[in-house]
């Protein structure tokens, strides 16, 4: 009897339950699309070297994942108890017909329950549309061949869903109870009667609250700037936390604060109904000032992740194209930097150290002794050309470039991103000759370099501007025991194959400072490999690698072009997936909910508005106000939004720059204009809806 | 000799059955004239078509037939877009429940009134406190509606109706949410607004609330039944002809029902 009457509840009040079901459809297909992504293995299919950007994606993901079953949870109970409130009449209905409250209770719990199923149910069917779709815009926006995007449904992340929904919905119930159990008969009687009762805040306080929330946001910005987003420190929680707590604050006191500085101006507070609207915002903010928030704060996670993710595939790609000039990059690690004691520390190598040695770390050479002991074909019948730069310490550190030229290395990178003491790192050499090699086998044109002169190398994103300016600074420095001076154009070029640009500030230097008597910590061998034998070389490569017969040479890192190429593709593909989907649902969440508490807010003010239009308000300013109103809510969030972002950015770049130089280029730009299209395309639907709403309506 | 504020000239309203006779008639053929300074009442049974009349004179209701001109003009002919000027303009309203906006202040929904009308920005305070003085109500300008009494409410509401100098105040039953001695404060005000200049007509079921009126105009099933002037008479003595008055016009609803 009581499912037949919730389920009859159900569709008879299903216009007013639509809201509600579109926001719980919305959210299921987000979540379920989102965990099938978090919990694929696309991500762990990226390749090996990109271990660290992994472990940072992977710290994003989880991150985002609670903050969206926040957000969820929100959205949800907001969503319905905009639908309980509408309802109070005919709960009261019920009471006087003699129904007993646990009876309404449990009537109130059967319709959550029924449309929980068949939400769940279309939400997870649109879900797994949705990511299908997604996905292949996705992928072939980037790269028709992506690597490590499958698509598939995943039992987890339906299992997920069901689970964090359900706990969504009794969440729900418990609402629902406790907003039935308290209420009294007469009060759900006179439910409409009855304006939603508003506690008044001091003005005076609205302003004070509406500094110290700015003060609030201006440290955090200050910290986070100043601490930076690759590790996690007290500092950054700290931002992160004043940044939530100031945006509350902000929204709890701006109404208050507008009303305040614009009653202060009276030619503009007594003009035609700015003095309705602003005290129509300002009674609406004790129920809106929290959702306000959490909408600043989606829009502004949705904005950065689509920027920062953006940035980093273009950054990545941008290196990838950069540094594809070999068909190969072999390098070969003899000795470890240890921090400690601040001296080289040979690596225990055994067997194939001692090839190597005996080989006298001639790679080219070693490498094709090493063609046999793994059954390849010989050296010469894969190999059109390769070139060593062997790597040996300068005896020149940071420290020393910072006192020849008064720049230090922290000021130009971002904070967080470089660890303490980095001033007693020894900065490389390599000889002219090797390094003009190299370049030759690209193709490119030798360097000139005096006798008592040096370049400096550094292809890095992050340092280039720090190497940029000590070039400029042309200091002179000892390097084994010759004086050199530097010259002003920085050797920017990207000199290997690989997928992220890494030279930090090398020294390249005349033969004849080259001790040739020290062997070299670490080596690069770029090869061209002959047509058609790329495929061989590579696979000759990971055989020696992985080989242990101790006729081998050592190999720390392989990179070719094939494979540089799949993992920046495969990479572009899960990156600007995830950012892309993220945001525009969060963006479709945001304005859908501020859509619901604009459309409630216009229903429980027609009388107000009708009687405005008695007292001869013209329709166009009667519009004038519910546009201004509207576009407030749709707007300040929007702001806070993106000056959030604008701030977060200046660290995510910093970020970026580990993957290669920053570009957040067209398609970001273009996703923030749909971003921006989607926001106000909602806004224009909800004011064009509310003003027929609140239209007077002559008999 | 004062114009005609108010012509109401054989006013009809029909709701529904355009197409046959089953057509409901709530306005058939009114017509009265109120004058530059008057004081009207409109008493009628539930149902008379008191509230439509009252509708109709304040633009918010259409009519069927005939014609209603207020300071010369024929309301049956503005445009939409004209009517919202006009109300602003001319007419000032006075409701049952008083109708003041719970977000604003007395002060700022009796300036709302102003603002309205465009009215410079440095004449607003002053007319605003000017007007709050005359009917009593200074102490409670900075309150909020539900903080004052509903006296004080409908007093609010009385000077945001006359607050734009308006040719014609309307209220309809201001007295019927008022206990006997806020609505005794209430009638004392329009009598006060009256004598500063104000032409009122007020519809009322309320013998009391009517015999502080000059004329009492009775409408019955939609037509005009009769009329009293007050005349010389003390308002007890006016009182006691309304309820006469009244008394015939109940019993002949009920002999006819």
């Amino acid at each position: 009897m009581l499912a037949k009457l919730a389920a009859a509840n159900v569709r008879k009040s299903a216009r007013d339950f639509a809201v509600y079901f579109f926001t719980l459809v919305l959210g299921i297909a987000v979540f379920y699309a989102f965990n099938s992504i978090a919990d694929s293995q696309a991500v762990a299919r990226i390749g090996e070297d990109g271990r660290k950007m992994m472990e940072l994606l992977a710290f994003v993901i989880n991150a985002v994942s609670v903050f969206i079953v926040v957000i969820l949870a929100f959205l949800v109970v907001y969503a319905n108890r905009f639908l309980i409130r509408r309802r109070n009449k005919e709960f009261a209905l019920y009471l006087t017909l003699g129904m007993q409250k646990g009876d309404l209770l449990k009537v109130s719990a059967l319709e959550t329950l029924f449309i929980g199923i068949a939400s769940l149910a279309v939400g997870l069917a649109i879900g797994l549309a949705l990511s299908q779709v997604l996905c292949n815009v996705a992928a072939s926006m980037f790269d028709s061949e992506v690597e490590g995007v499958a698509f598939s449904v995943s039992v987890d992340a339906i299992v997920l869903t069901v689970v964090a929904f359900a706990a969504i919905f009794l969440v729900t119930v418990v609402f629902n109870t406790g907003h039935l159990f308290k209420s009294k008969l007469i009060d759900l009687l006179n439910a409409d009667r009855r304006n939603e009762s508003f506690k008044l805040r001091s003005l005076p306080l609205s302003f004070v609250l509406f500094i110290v929330a700015c003060v609030l946001i201006g440290v955090s910005y200050k910290l986070l700037m100043d601490n930076g987003l690759l590790e996690p420190s007290p500092e950054f929680m700290a931002a992160t936390v004043l940044v939530c707590v100031g945006t509350v604050l902000f929204f709890y006191s701006v109404s208050g604060f507008l009303l305040r500085v614009t009653q202060m101006i009276k030619p503009l507070y007594l003009r035609g109904l700015n003095m309705f609207f602003l005290r129509q915002l300002s009674a609406r903010a004790n129920s809106a000032f929290v959702s306000m928030s959490v909408i600043a704060l989606t829009l502004f996670l949705a904005m950065t992740s689509v920027c920062g993710g953006i940035g980093i595939v273009n950054a990545m790609n941008a290196s990838a194209a950069n540094g594809t000039k070999y068909d190969a990059s072999v390098v070969s690690t003899y000795a470890m930097w240890n921090y400690d004691t601040g001296e080289l520390e040979p690596m225990e190598l055994g067997e194939f150290g001692a090839f190597a040695e005996s080989h006298g770390y001639n790679m080219v050479e070693g490498l094709a002794a090493s063609t046999a002991a793994v059954d390849a074909p010989s050296w010469d019948d894969m190999v059109k050309g390769a070139a060593q730069v062997d790597f040996r310490l300068s005896g020149v550190s940071l420290g020393d470039l910072n006192d020849a030229t008064g720049k230090s290395i922290y000021d130009f990178v971002g904070s967080g991103m470089l660890s303490d003491g980095m001033d007693e790192q020894q900065l490389d050499c390599v000889s002219v000759s090797q390094f003009n090699t190299v370049r030759e086998l690209a193709n490119l044109e030798p360097i000139d370099l005096g006798e008592s002169e040096f370049a400096i190398w550094n292809d890095a994103a992050l340092t280039s501007d720090y190497a940029e300016a000590i070039a400029a600074a042309a200091p002179s420095l000892n390097i084994n025991g010759h004086d050199l001076t530097a010259l002003r154009d920085v050797q920017d070029v990207t000199l290997e194959t690989t997928g992220v640009t890494q030279r930090i500030c090398v020294l390249v230097v005349p033969d004849e400072c080259i001790d040739e008597s020290v062997m070299p910590w670490t080596s690069l061998l770029d090869v061209q490999c002959n047509d058609g034998q790329e495929e061989a070389f590579q696979s000759f490569l990971h055989a020696v690698q992985e080989s242990s017969n101790p006729d081998t040479y050592p190999v720390s890192l392989i990179q070719t072009v094939s494979e540089v190429e799949a993992q920046s593709s495969g990479f572009t593909a899960v990156v600007s997936y995830l950012a892309i989907y993220i945001g525009f649902v969060l963006v479709i969440a945001c304005a859908a909910i501020l859509a619901i508490q604009q459309l409630t807010d216009a229903a429980d003010s027609v009388r107000r508005y009708e009687l405005i239009a008695k007292l001869g308000a013209p329709q166009r300013m009667i519009d004038g106000a519910l546009f201004k109103l509207i576009g407030i809510y749709f707007l300040f969030p929007l702001l806070v939004g993106i000056a959030h972002t604008l701030c977060a950015m200046q660290v995510v770049i910093d970020v970026v720059q580990v993957f290669g130089y920053l570009d957040i280029g067209s398609m970001s730009v273009v996703t923030m204009v749909a971003f921006l299209v989607v926001y106000g395309a909602y806004f224009l639907v909800t004011y064009v809806t509310a003003r027929n709403m609140v239209k007077f309506k002559r008999a | 000799m004062p114009g005609h504020v108010l012509e109401v000239e054989n006013v009809t309203k029909r709701y529904g059955g355009t197409r046959g006779g089953n057509a409901t008639v709530a306005l058939d053929g009114v017509s009265f004239y109120v004058d530059e300074g008057e004081f009207v009442g409109v008493m009628g049974p539930s149902g008379s078509g008191k509230s439509t009349l009252l509708n109709c004179i304040s633009t918010i209701d259409t009519l069927t037939d005939g014609a209603i001109r207020i300071a010369g003009r024929d309301i049956t002919l503005l445009k939409s877009k004209e009517l919202a000027q006009f109300r602003r303009d001319q007419l000032g309203f006075v409701f049952q429940d008083s109708n003041l906006l719970d977000t604003l202040t007395v002060r700022e929904n009796i300036a709302l009134a102003l603002t309205i009308q465009k009215v410079p920005t440095r004449e607003i305070p002053a007319r605003v406190d000017d007007m709050a003085q005359r009917l009593g109500i200074a102490e409670v300008l900075d309150k909020y509606p539900y903080q004052i009494s509903g006296g004080q409410k409908q007093r609010a509401a009385a000077a945001r109706a006359v607050i734009t100098r308006p040719s014609l105040v309307l209220a309809d039953e201001p007295t019927g949410a008022l206990d006997s001695k806020s609505s005794g404060q209430l009638l004392e005000t329009f009598e006060l607004l009256n004598r500063l200049g104000s032409t009122i007509v007020m519809v009322t079921h309320d013998a009391f609330t009517a015999s502080w009126c000059h004329r009492i105009i009775f409408i019955k099933d939609g037509r005009l039944w009769g009329q009293l002037r007050r005349q010389n008479d003390t308002r007890d003595q006016f009182f006691a002809r309304i309820v006469a008055a009244t008394t015939r016009l109940g019993g002949e609803v009920r002999n006819a029902g």
